[in-house]
């Protein structure tokens, strides 16, 4: 029941959150310097008869704020108008697109904690010895390095070590796309490995220094019982902490890794866009990329709240 | 900056030293490109394309025979200064609004303090991309859009410092001297926030240098004929199984930059903290007490 409670709580921000961003989105681009009729038009020649006509079709005389509620009352149907310059519905666009984009965040904050907490424990469990040691360097190296700097470098290794491996071409079917998310997904999740293992660590050294493990162990119990059920489920609350950091900016991360890798994605959508100005698909895109972000947000926060009853209580989240 | 008394452990450890030593070896570089580059960065050379290391081109050609090193001076020179200027811009705009939140408090505190939760739950990389939508393509206008994206980082330190300062002595001494509050904030506060805001800028420009390497990549940031590091890496995927060496380049170079930033901000934070401070032994220090 109290559970509920916090559900409701968090939605009650996460609303008017949403709808902020969503009026960031749409102030911005309408304060841009660039008139929508130039990119509508391009470089064809046009009548001031076609150009009220453009400016009636996609309501631009209209005052901002009704531009703008047209807009987000459409959006929260699915409906995201047509976009300047090819006229296609962006909503069929996106939907094309957030698939994979959506795959890659999500499988990439599965890979990314299930292998941070892994090596985070063993590092922990092996502290001050050559494991340890080996994994801080590896993960010192790997914080500095931007996501897409390691997807060029993994490209690379393929193209030496398995030149044969493919990434150019459309995604048609299941299997193509099972085929081609994983290894991105795992490039991706680099960059919260090295900062989730780094958490992990420290924060399991403590537990395992303090007394309750001792009295465990000396008690006879199993070390791989101490480790996971007593003191990795104390460690776990500032490493979910980090990870709800970490899963929402690894979107930003897929935008370039997208790139890198020739995918298909949100990003590609939208930088395309941007360069042509096109920007009701400017707007949609960001605005579906920032809600996803959001959302990963919030979901952190309602496991998180799930494991630490703590949270549950005050009522407050970690993100926003 | 204010000098902190230092006769018990030190900000230069052989570790930061070596950081440091090898950034401004890399900020020279750079910065005299002018002078040390061999060639034109731009300067097309057909007949060389894609030669490898020899005694006329260090690091070899590129596609269309431009020299590889030249074009990694260049870049970094734009790279870096690029970097340099965003940290500028998000200083001028968020330490003084910091500090005045932070001293004043009350209804403008709240309220900025409030714009920016809300700015800080968009990702740095997604509000650069809102604002160069807004300002247009470019190297201006991606240094001006990062530059905004990271004030609410920089005012929001610069605001929590300033609420810790404020209830010092030295600012109830300050006050009753009758010194004005703007003599109160910019002469005695800031320089008592200085060393930890500067730990935070040095991190920043290490990121900085990434996005805005993610932005020429995607082709939002520097337009050529400019040239940085993040072009440089896009140019040398195109031609990834000619000459792999065109992406390892940029890629060493921006890897190298953003670690030594790394350890030198994390050797600041570990001398602002006396609980993580490296001690000389005990044999240094009682030596160095009886001088």
């Amino acid at each position: 029941m109290r559970y509920l409670r916090y559900i409701l709580k968090r939605l009650c921000v996460f609303i008017p959150l949403f709808l902020i961003v969503s009026l960031i989105v749409f102030f911005a681009l309408r304060f841009s310097g660039v008139d929508p009729i130039t990119v509508m038009l391009g470089e064809r020649q046009a009548t001031p008869e076609v150009m009220a006509a453009l400016r009636a079709q996609y309501y631009l005389d209209d005052p901002l704020i009704s531009q703008y509620l047209r807009w987000i009352g459409n959006a929260v149907t699915g409906d995201f108008g047509v976009d300047y310059i090819n006229h296609q519905s962006v909503s069929t666009l996106i939907a094309q697109r957030l698939p994979i984009t959506l795959g890659l965040v999500i499988l990439s904050i599965v890979i990314g904690t299930i292998l941070s907490v892994a090596l985070g424990v063993l590092s922990s469990v092996r502290e001050g010895r050559p494991t340890d040691r080996t994994i801080s360097v590896a993960v010192l190296i790997l914080v500095s390095v931007p996501p897409f700097l390691l997807a060029i470098i993994t490209l690379l290794l393929l193209s030496v070590f398995a030149p044969s491996v493919g990434f150019i071409g459309a995604i048609n079917s299941v299997s193509d796309y099972w085929a081609r998310i994983p290894l991105p997904a795992f490039v991706l999740s680099l960059n919260m490995v090295a900062i989730v293992t780094r958490v992990t660590r420290s924060s399991m050294i403590i537990q395992l220094k303090s007394q309750y493990t001792s009295t465990a162990l000396a008690k006879g119990l199993p070390a791989k019982m101490v480790i996971w059920k007593h003191a990795f489920r104390n460690a776990l609350i500032p490493v979910l902490t980090i990870v709800s950091i970490f899963a929402g900016t690894s979107i930003s991360g897929a935008v370039l890794v997208e790139s890198v890798f020739s995918l298909p994605g949100l990003g590609g959508l939208l930088t395309q866009a941007i360069k042509t100005n096109n920007y009701p698909i400017v707007q949609s895109a960001l605005l579906v990329l920032l809600l996803v972000f959001l959302v990963i947000g919030l979901v952190t926060d309602l496991i998180y709240a799930a494991v630490d009853p703590r949270i549950r209580k005050s009522g407050k989240g970690i993100t926003a | 900056m204010s000098r902190r008394k230092n006769n018990v452990g030190t900000l230069f450890t052989p570790t930061v030293l070596a950081a440091s030593v090898v950034f401004l070896l890399i900020l020279f570089c750079t910065v005299c490109a002018g002078l040390l580059a061999p060639y034109d960065p731009e300067a097309i050379d057909l007949s060389s394309a894609f030669s490898g290391p020899s005694p006329e081109h260090l690091f070899g050609a590129d596609n269309i025979g431009r020299d590889v090193l030249s074009r990694l001076l260049y870049g970094g020179r734009t790279s870096i200064t690029n970097a340099l200027l965003v940290v500028l811009v998000s200083v001028l705009g968020g330490v003084p609004l910091g500090l005045l939140c932070g001293y004043y408090g009350g209804w403008l505190d709240s309220l900025v303090m409030r714009v920016w939760d809300v700015i800080l739950s968009i990702p740095a990389l997604l509000f650069g991309f809102i604002l160069v939508a807004m300002l247009g393509r470019g190297s201006a206008a991606s240094v001006l859009a990062l530059g905004i994206a990271y004030i609410p980082m920089i005012s929001r330190l610069a605001r929590n410092l300033t609420s810790v300062e404020k209830t010092k002595t030295y600012v109830t001494a300050a006050k009753s001297f009758g010194f004005s509050d703007a003599r109160i904030i910019f002469r005695q506060i800031l320089p008592n926030c200085t060393s930890t805001l500067f730990a935070e800028l040095t991190v920043d420009i290490g990121y900085a240098i990434i996005t805005l390497a993610s932005l020429s990549y995607l082709g939002l940031g520097v337009q050529p004929p400019t040239s940085d590091w993040g072009m440089m890496l896009q140019e040398g995927l195109v031609n990834l199984r000619q000459m792999p060496f065109l992406v390892v380049a940029p890629g060493i170079a921006i890897v190298l930059t953003i670690v030594s930033l790394n350890i030198v901000s994390d050797g600041i934070q570990a001398y602002l903290d006396p609980e993580q401070r490296k001690l000389p032994s005990f044999r240094r220090y009682e030596k160095k007490k009886h001088k």
